[in-house]
């Protein structure tokens, strides 16, 4: 039933446990693809602009960006302006995951150019749902390819 | 104006000019007396001369008495000046020939038969008779008396003589008084002096403590002007004194005034110290209170992030040991029948009964926890949203929440009494939060077997709007009238559901548009809220970002 795009997914999230729930009930809800997690922002940057540790790496893949909010070093708010800053990440598409349902933050997340906003549901139904959701989401959306 | 003062100074001029005439007078009389006894010396002097003269001339005439040539003879005498009568007599004393003066020597128209008395003596003599001077001299031929020549003088020159010295002589007083008078008035100065002594006593009477000015009792006036100056100067001094007394007491009083005053400065001065220490404490417990209310703020802010994140792990890994569970349970049907009785029990027993209960408490405890962060977060994000402040209905307001507990008010039969209700300026959300919270307390909270009434009215107040809210409920117990504001605090029988948190929002937002809330209960009789929102709002902790 599901149609697989050539998508790496690169989660973002300093809890082990949340990075986790996330790839079983992404796996759970059908995703298949490959998944990167990755437990803070800086790490996501070198990441997306190979440097550090990444120095040299090849992404052949196009990514597809979970980030959490709330991360040591550098904060989920920092990482997505820098994403959006550059033009080679600018049109990589970014869901923010995070705990707060707080209006001001959503707000200020779509502001910045992030392309869907998650609330990480405590309730573990609703959470497992979601992210399913999200993985039936994710392999249907198209991502831009830098190139072709 | 009196040239002439009386009493002492009139005196001496008096005296003065009075010694003077008097010696002037004594003078002028003893020039006067010199001059007519010089005249008068003169005078007989000459009476005799002629009176020796004419007796000796008519000598010859007597012894031949040859008395028409005497005659003619005397007549070259009655010539002479004064001469008022020469007569000749014969030795005894017969008139031989008389010549009578008047106004010049006329012959006598009768003879005197009076005789001369023949004097004692044979002496020519002069003798003064009716104050004419009368001389007699003897007529001797070889010294026998043969006749007597009287010779009677008439001294006409004397009283015109004694005018002029008697008019030089009161001349000389005129002058001499007049004079005196003058060196009197020169004498002025001293009484001048006097006075102007007296004059300097008065000019420095304010000066004088009691002292006097000696009385001069010469002088009339200055002895009043003395009695006066020193009446004055008594009463000055008198009144000096009265002075004195009463700056004394002014001073004592000033003093005293001042002694007070001092106390009250320094009063003033502790109170103005403890003052300002308790401002300082005051601006120091303000400025706690916002650090805490910040902190406060963080906290729940924080609180809402970061114990959501174990939370979300807590529900997220039960919901997978669950998963794991049905698994288990899906091969336990297999793996069952193989084992022991003993070992199968445990096995359902822990799998189907433990797990399964341990499960549930994670959950149910998570869930609750989740509650009460929501409730958090919702108070944290109320206490810093930002309100926009706009007039409304308050009528249409109230209108809404009900239609919102329609169905409840309908069911229970509720009934709604909304008196006359007024606009007023306030974030139309925050009342909305506020009048839904309290109605939706009045609704919940009933009185069991009674049938519900509430009431909702609004009246102005001095400090703005009060809306009240009253129900026939159960109440709240007065010991717990405390808690009703107060988060995750819920009174009385826990039959409805709620967080816990409604009233708690409610009192955030009411204290954000500066208004006040309150509420008045009597258990079993009923509950009615009280809140007031100022005419002016002024919203506090405007959300920052």
């Amino acid at each position: 039933m599901t149609k697989h795009q050539p998508v790496t997914i690169l989660l973002v999230e300093d809890d082990p446990g949340h990075a986790r729930l996330i790839e079983k009930n992404l796996r759970r809800g059908g995703v298949s693809n490959e998944i990167v997690a990755l437990d803070n922002g800086q790490k996501a940057v070198d990441f997306l602009f190979k440097k550090g540790d990444y120095a040299g790496a090849d992404h052949a893949s196009p990514l597809l960006i979970l980030l959490d909010l709330n991360m040591p070093v550098l904060d989920g708010y920092q990482v997505l302006k820098m994403i959006k800053a550059i033009d080679e990440t600018r049109h990589t598409p970014v869901i923010v995951l995070t705990t707060t349902d707080n209006p001001q933050e959503i707000a200020r997340c779509y502001e910045m150019g992030c392309n869907v906003y998650v609330t990480k549901p405590v309730d573990y139904d609703q959470f497992s749902e979601a992210i399913r959701k999200l993985g039936l989401f994710l392999s249907i959306v198209k991502i831009p390819k830098d190139k072709d | 104006m009196r040239v002439v003062p009386r009493g002492l100074y009139g005196k001496l001029v008096l005296y003065v000019t009075l010694i003077i005439i008097a010696v002037i007078s004594a003078f002028g009389f003893i020039t006067y007396k010199q001059q007519v006894s010089r005249i008068e010396s003169t005078a007989n002097e000459s009476v005799m001369l002629l009176a020796k003269n004419i007796s000796l001339t008519c000598a010859e005439y007597v012894i031949l008495y040859d008395y028409t040539n005497m005659e003619a003879y005397l007549k070259r005498f009655a010539e002479l000046k004064n001469i008022l009568e020469i007569v000749i007599y014969d030795k005894q004393g017969k008139i031989l020939s008389n010549v009578v003066h008047e106004d010049g020597l006329q012959p006598l128209t009768r003879y005197s038969s009076e005789s001369l008395s023949i004097p004692d003596s044979s002496e020519p003599s002069l003798h003064i008779e009716n104050g004419k001077m009368v001389a007699l001299y003897p007529i001797t031929v070889d010294s026998i008396i043969v006749g007597w020549a009287r010779l009677q003088y008439g001294l006409r020159e004397i009283p015109y003589i004694r005018r002029a010295v008697l008019r030089n002589t009161i001349l000389a007083s005129i002058l001499g008084t007049f004079v005196s008078f003058l060196a009197l008035l020169t004498v002025l100065k001293s009484p001048t002096r006097l006075i102007t002594s007296i004059a300097d006593f008065a000019k420095s009477l304010d000066k004088v403590k009691g002292e006097t000015i000696p009385v001069h009792h010469d002088f009339t006036e200055i002895e009043q002007l003395c009695e006066a100056l020193n009446y004055a100067s008594q009463k000055l001094s008198a009144t000096e004194r009265e002075l004195m007394q009463h700056q004394e007491h002014l001073e004592n009083l000033v003093t005293l005034r001042a002694a007070e005053l001092a106390m009250t400065n320094e009063q003033l001065q502790q109170e103005l110290v403890e003052r300002k220490k308790a401002e300082e404490r005051l601006s120091r417990y303000a400025r706690e209170l916002k650090e805490n209310n910040e902190e406060l703020r963080t906290f729940a802010y924080i609180a809402s992030h970061d114990l959501r994140t174990p939370l979300v792990n807590m529900k997220g890994f039960a919901g997978e040991l669950r998963f794991s569970l049905r698994e288990i349970n899906a091969v336990m049907n297999d793996i069952l029948p193989s084992l022991d009785e003993n070992n199968r029990t445990r096995l359902v027993t822990a799998f189907l009964k433990d797990v399964p209960e341990a499960l549930g408490f994670i959950d149910s405890s998570a869930g609750r926890m989740e509650e009460l962060i929501n409730a958090i977060s919702k108070l944290s994000r109320l206490g810093r949203q930002e309100l926009k402040p706009e007039l409304l209905q308050v009528q249409t307001i109230v209108q809404s929440a009900l239609k919102d507990l329609q169905l409840v008010i309908e069911k229970k039969g509720i009934k709604v009494n909304v008196g006359p209700l007024p606009e007023i300026i306030a974030d139309r959300n925050s009342l909305q939060t506020i009048l839904g919270n309290i109605l939706d307390n009045a609704v919940k909270y009933r009185r069991p077997g009674v049938p519900g009434e509430i009431e909702i009215t609004a009246e102005k107040a001095p400090d703005g709007t009060v809306i009240s809210i009253r129900d026939n409920g159960r109440g709240i117990p007065n010991e717990e009238i405390y808690k009703v504001f107060e988060m995750f605090r819920r009174v009385g029988t826990q039959d409805a559901p709620g967080e816990g948190v409604g009233l708690a929002c409610v009192k955030t937002l009411v204290r954000r548009h500066g208004g006040r809330i309150w509420c008045e209960s009597t258990p079993g009789q009923g509950t009615t809220f009280h809140f007031s929102i100022p005419e002016h709002v002024e919203f506090t902790d405007q959300a920052t970002g």
